[in-house]
């Protein structure tokens, strides 16, 4: 005898009682999740960044050494048990001075990031939003701050505007904005004029609540990505500011900072240059295949 | 076509007056600003100081000056470097020469490489070369530009003394002919391998992206069914059509070619404009920032507007209204 083909065996429609077995609704966040899973590299990545996020969050607790303890008999050491990554000009051991220099350089990452990502979105917003005069003259606003060649434009407002830790955020936000905001722009004159958005006018929604419980929550995509990227990138700018010696100032040091006073010991003591310089590239490279696993993961048309 | 190209640079004039605008504005509202050196200076007195203010025009309304400064600007005056005292066109025009010399180079050499390893890597997708090009082209644009460019140093001018570590070419030496251009050659050598490691992925990768959209349309179809050559299908077919999105973002990354890469040209010496525009920010230098700034606005805006000409040129299907 045959078996039963699988047709067969299912439940018909209306009939043996009880409600008709509804398929398991997946919400878009764990689809979203199930995918980024498949990304091996990107799993890789967002491993060895969580490692970077905890080392950064629990510094106090796991550095070896005092960060800023001067040790003049142990000056340029090269790397040892007793140091791993060596010690600097002035002995202080740089393992440790490594795992506080990542707090500066991750945090101003992920801020910069993230205040870049809130005023593209806003711009873009407003201008697919409204679009007439609010897209126009804000969208002249967009291309004349893209106009500006980005690497001047950062050396000018950092050099102008000094060197504090707020003001480097501000200072590479607002050069990197501009990508989101066309994005976003883009996405909203699409979505508003989808059925979905004319039903909640219709039911009296407001402009406010139209484009940020409606229309947003649709465009998140292309922004999570962006975010993402856009936290590698500024990562990236702020090592080279600091490289130019517009970063952060000594004694608090960033990655970028630390490279910048071991640029001038490159002969005698290149351990100075080389672990700072890799914790960025690691970094860096960790959240590039972590937003590339994202990009994929949340693009619908893309089979995994 | 005509109307489009007449808009567009008729659109650029505000622009970039909008951009001289917003960067004059922005330096002149630093306090202090050039005569800072002397206000705090016991030994200089007010009237002096008045008279500088004046002899410098700073006595007169911000709208005034840069009126005055966009005047000159637009005749080819662009007045002089409060620093070194020398005319800032001419200061902008030797730099510019040093930047073109380096950049025009590297972009050379990285298109050399990019090209067959985009066009090989699409054609062989997910083949261990395709894995190996795109891991190596996500750690070329991770990687910090300096920090590269030090191992580099220290591998190549530190231990193995190939290279020189810094600068154009060796001073105080008269070389000539075939000597002359080994030691160029030998300059060049760090930054050009610098820039080529960090920017050939990305252009590799976008070839490879724009050639594998196209090798999967009809037409490339059709043409392996006919029983074409491979090589026939994918440079005739497909790669001029792949090409025409490269191109257009060769263009827009142009201007990039101008305004230098700053970090290449401090880490190595190089004296170009990127280098001179650090200088002068970090001096206060006003003239020479309006200068560099307002050169590289038109560059941008330019090489933008020709990349959308270009791509509409190399695209029938694109129509300009």
């Amino acid at each position: 005898m045959a078996e039963p083909s699988v047709l067969e065996k299912a439940p018909a429609f209306g009939e043996g009682g009880g409600t008709p077995v509804e398929p398991p609704v997946e919400s878009l966040w764990r689809l979203t999740w199930r995918r980024f899973l498949r990304h091996r590299v990107a799993l890789a990545g967002l491993a060895v960044l969580t490692l970077l996020l905890l080392s950064a969050l629990f510094a106090p607790w796991i550095v070896p050494y005092d960060p800023n303890a001067i040790d003049l008999k142990a000056r340029y050491q090269p790397p040892s048990w007793a140091h791993p990554m060596g010690t600097d000009d002035l002995g202080r051991d740089l393992l440790s001075r490594v795992i506080y220099g990542g707090r500066i350089s991750l945090s101003i990452g992920i801020l910069s990031a993230l205040v870049s990502v809130l005023f593209g979105t806003l711009i873009g917003a407003l201008a697919g939003f409204f679009g007439r005069m609010v897209d126009g003259v804000l969208m002249r606003f967009t291309d004349l701050m893209l106009t500006f060649p980005p690497l001047l434009l950062l050396i000018l407002l950092a050099s102008l505007f000094g060197t504090s830790f707020l003001t480097i955020v501000l200072v590479i936000s607002s050069v990197s904005w501009m990508n989101v905001a066309r994005l976003v722009r883009a996405s909203f004159l699409s979505l508003k004029e989808q059925d979905f958005v004319e039903a909640a006018r219709a039911l009296g929604a407001g402009p406010l609540r139209l484009m940020v419980r409606h229309i947003l929550p649709n465009a998140l995509s292309p922004i999570i990505v962006a975010a993402t990227l856009g936290a590698a990138a500024a990562i990236l700018t702020e090592s080279t500011l600091s490289f130019l010696g517009l970063g952060i100032q000594p004694p608090t040091s960033s990655w970028g900072t630390m490279l910048q006073t071991a640029q001038s010991q490159i002969s005698t003591a290149p351990w100075m240059s080389l672990f700072p310089g890799l914790m960025i590239f690691l970094t860096v490279l960790s959240i590039n295949f972590v937003g590339d696993g994202l990009r994929d993961a949340l693009d619908p048309r893309k089979v995994l | 076509m005509g109307h489009y190209l007449l808009r567009r640079l008729v659109e650029g004039i505000p622009l970039l007056l909008g951009i001289t605008l917003v960067v004059y504005l922005v330096l002149v509202s630093i306090p202090g600003g050039p005569l800072a050196a002397y206000r705090n200076n016991p030994r200089v007195r007010a009237e002096d100081l008045a008279r500088l203010e004046k002899q410098l025009g700073l006595d007169r309304p911000v709208h005034v000056r840069y009126a005055l400064w966009l005047g000159r600007f637009v005749r080819g005056d662009w007045g002089y470097s409060y620093v070194t005292r020398q005319p800032v066109l001419s200061m902008i025009w030797e730099r510019f020469q040093n930047t073109v010399y380096l950049m025009g180079i590297s972009m050379l050499v990285t298109l050399l490489l990019a090209l067959p390893i985009g066009i090989y890597s699409a054609v062989r997708q997910y083949s261990l070369f395709d894995h190996a090009m795109t891991g190596l082209a996500f750690m070329g644009y991770s990687m910090p530009v300096f920090w590269l460019g030090l191992l580099l140093m220290l591998l190549f001018s530190v231990e193995l003394r190939w290279f020189p570590a810094g600068g154009m070419f060796t001073v105080g030496e008269e070389l000539s002919g075939w000597e002359a251009f080994l030691d160029r050659l030998r300059y060049l050598a760090l930054p050009v391998i610098t820039l080529t490691i960090v920017s050939t992925g990305f252009y590799a990768r976008y070839l490879r992206a724009s050639l594998l959209d196209v090798i999967h349309q009809d037409y490339v179809r059709t043409a392996w069914a006919k029983g074409l050559r491979g090589s026939r299908v994918i440079f005739r077919h497909a790669l001029r059509n792949a090409l025409i999105p490269f191109v257009t973002v060769v263009a827009i990354h142009l201007p990039q070619l101008f305004t230098g890469a700053v970090v290449v040209e401090t880490l190595f010496a190089w004296p170009g404009i990127g280098r001179l525009f650090w200088d002068s920010a970090l001096r206060f230098d006003y003239p020479v920032l309006m200068g560099v700034l307002a050169i590289g606005a038109l560059l941008v805006w330019f090489f933008n507007l020709l990349a959308d000409l270009l791509y509409g040129y190399l695209d029938p299907r694109i129509r300009y209204g």
